[in-house]
């Protein structure tokens, strides 16, 4: 008989082991075939790079993935719409003060966070129960600067500083209906001596500021700044990103708030829609949107600043990224973060809309 | 006994009312009840909506500048699309179909793509505002953004195609011998188009340009981004109120309105066109 080596042993003892494992690993893993998710997310290509880290790690597992993509205001317009039906998606994409308002109309279920294990990764107050974080974008003033030193105008530290003569009608400011005017209205308020609660301050700088356009999309900004017609605008240093890429000399501006703030914050957050058949696949989804690698595609492809620790650090390499982004734990943390506790987006909506047809 | 040949168009006008009436239900009955936010409303009839929207300058501005900017598309549009179609129905040329073909894939182009061209076109930067100022017509670009005159430029861009396509269908149905009967008996050109051409097209004429007005009441793309978010119609206004204030009620309420004002200014054309049909017929 051979005598058995201790090489042997060992392979042996693996391969045994292994097939004892494999039925413990099969599963952990979850399977989705025949599950069909459908997200309720952005559109503009937002939902494809989405689809590409996050969306094909579902689809590996058997799942289809379907996009509906519209603003969060949109699609919470289709939750209401579908209320007491069954509801148009199984994930969906909310921002601003439409999470609170999501939330308190009862559209979205509890997240099994045991499903969340990538939310180690985030700050503890990026995920709950209710919801988790998606990505974050740094609201603030994009600016061309060749078109500012022609005009003899100086670069903007504040948002007041759109107010210079040589800017009326040459500048963009970001519309009432988009997420991301709630921190212009707040950080132009708060600069000049305004509140959260008391935004008047902040209206009458956009009155004030005599804008070319308030755009309603971020393609219509570009396309401005691009032509000519603008030489700044209100938005996202994911904007400024994509136009530096574009070959647009741009740069941007976190304007400083009060005495001692700089920037202001807006983040976006995942939601799993109360009653959906898929709860799982739409948790392992989530979990996969947050993971290091989805979080630093879209910072890289898309400018919006990762919520996930590991690929925010990695960002500091990328001097793009790098230029136009606040990312160290200091900076974010003075950077204003709007209490939508605090700002009401209906009665604000109701003064803007008088303001722009009486300033005619 | 004379044939009723206008009651064939009987199903086909049940149909059309069912399929308004049926989209349009929840519409008039939600601008009944208050408010409760999320696209809540209340349970307690009410006429508040009405009230206020009849009562607040912002929704009759609104009301007045969606139905002015509808009414000059309108008239513009046949005034620059009437003549290109009467050339083209009296063009004898291969060139025709070339032409009706262009038009036809234009109005195939999704309204945001034309909408975006013209921002582009008239940009400060763009050819047409620095053709102008070589020119000297002007001493500055020209912008259609944020102003009404450029969501009028928009529109009629919307509507052109469709609108030459329908005029081009009505002078074909007008016998050239007519014309030419006319200019045989010594009318001057301009006396021909007043006295045959005109007359015989003014059906035509009327229902491009109600078919045209009634898609400018309720456009909303051209109005949302030339209007550079500062001109308010009431289809601008209604998606503010319904998507950023989830205020269903009084979003009902201003598109009850916009309806109603709409078929009411259609209704009294008709009214119109009639009348001048009898008297027409009765000088005859």
């Amino acid at each position: 008989m051979r005598k058995l080596g201790r090489r042997s042993f060992l392979a042996g003892a693996t391969a045994a082991s292994a097939l004892l494992a494999a039925p413990a690993i099969r599963a952990q893993t979850p399977n989705f075939a025949g599950q069909t998710l459908r997200v309720a997310t952005f559109g503009g290509g937002w939902d494809r790079a989405v689809h590409k880290y996050a969306g094909v790690k579902l689809e590996a597992l058997g799942a289809k993935v379907e996009y509906v993509t519209a603003p969060p205001r949109d699609n919470l317009a289709k939750l209401i719409a579908a209320r007491g039906q069954a509801a148009p998606f199984d994930v969906v994409e909310m921002a601003d003060l439409t999470w609170v308002d999501t939330y308190e109309a009862g559209f979205i279920q509890k997240i099994n966070l045991d499903n969340i294990p990538n939310r180690k990764e985030l700050l503890p107050t990026l995920a709950d129960e209710w919801k988790v974080a998606s990505w974050a974008t740094q609201e603030g003033i994009v600016w061309h600067p060749e078109r500012f030193a022609a005009a003899g105008v100086p670069g903007p530290e504040r948002y007041r500083d759109l107010l210079h003569p040589a800017l009326q009608r040459k500048i963009a400011i970001i519309d009432i209906s988009q997420a991301g005017i709630s921190q212009l209205l707040v950080g132009a308020s708060i600069d000049e001596g305004g509140s959260q609660e008391n935004i008047t301050a902040g209206l009458e700088f956009v009155r004030k500021a005599n804008p070319f356009q308030f755009w309603r999309v971020g393609a219509q900004a570009v396309t401005l700044m691009n032509s000519g017609d603008i030489m700044a605008s209100t938005m996202h240093a994911g904007f400024a990103v994509q136009m530096r890429r574009a070959g647009l000399p741009v740069k941007f501006t976190h304007p400083k708030v009060g005495p001692t703030k700089r920037g202001l914050s807006k983040e976006g957050w995942l939601g799993v829609v109360k009653g959906t058949p898929v709860a799982r696949a739409a948790e392992f989804f989530i979990n996969e949107y947050i993971s290091y690698d989805t979080q630093f595609g879209l910072a890289t492809e898309r400018g919006v600043v990762p919520i996930n620790n590991r690929a925010r650090d990695a960002l500091v390499n990328d001097p793009l990224l790098k230029e136009m982004f606040l990312l160290s734990e200091a900076d974010v943390a003075n950077m204003v973060s709007v209490d939508f506790t605090k700002f009401n987006l209906d009665d604000a909506t109701q003064r803007w809309s008088r303001m722009i047809t009486s300033a005619k | 006994m004379k044939a009723r040949w206008h009651w064939i168009l009987l199903p086909s006008l049940l149909l059309s009312l069912g399929l308004l009436l049926a989209s349009q239900i929840a519409f008039l009955r939600g601008g009944f009840f208050r408010d409760l936010r999320l696209g809540r409303m209340g349970t307690d009839f009410t006429l508040a909506n009405y009230e206020r929207f009849f009562t607040d300058p912002l929704y009759l501005d609104s009301l007045l500048l969606t139905v002015r900017l509808s009414l000059t598309v309108a008239l513009l549009t046949l005034l620059v699309g009437f003549p290109i179609a009467y050339v083209l129905a009296r063009l004898k040329s291969r060139w025709t179909l070339v032409l009706l073909a262009g038009i036809i894939a234009a109005s195939f182009i999704t309204i945001v793509i034309k909408v975006l061209g013209l921002i582009i076109i008239f940009s400060s930067g763009g050819f047409l505002n620095r053709f102008l100022m070589w020119t000297g017509i002007v001493s500055s670009p020209i912008a259609i953004v944020g102003n009404p005159g450029g969501v009028v430029i928009g529109l009629m861009h919307f509507t052109m195609g469709f609108s030459i396509l329908l005029l081009y269908s009505v002078v074909q149905t007008i016998p050239r011998s007519l014309e030419e009967a006319a200019e045989i008996h010594g009318a001057p050109r301009w006396r021909v188009f007043a006295r045959v051409i005109l007359p015989l097209s003014l059906p035509g004429l009327v229902v491009t340009g109600l078919i045209v007005f009634n898609l400018c009441m309720g456009a909303f793309t051209s109005a949302a981004l030339i209007g550079g978010g500062k001109v308010y119609t009431l289809p601008v206004l209604i998606q503010q109120t319904v998507i950023n204030q989830t205020r269903y009620g009084m979003g009902a309420t201003i598109s009850a309105v916009l309806m109603l004002v709409t078929l009411a200014i259609n209704g009294l054309s008709v009214l119109a066109m009639s009348k001048l049909d009898k008297r027409r017929s009765a000088v005859a």
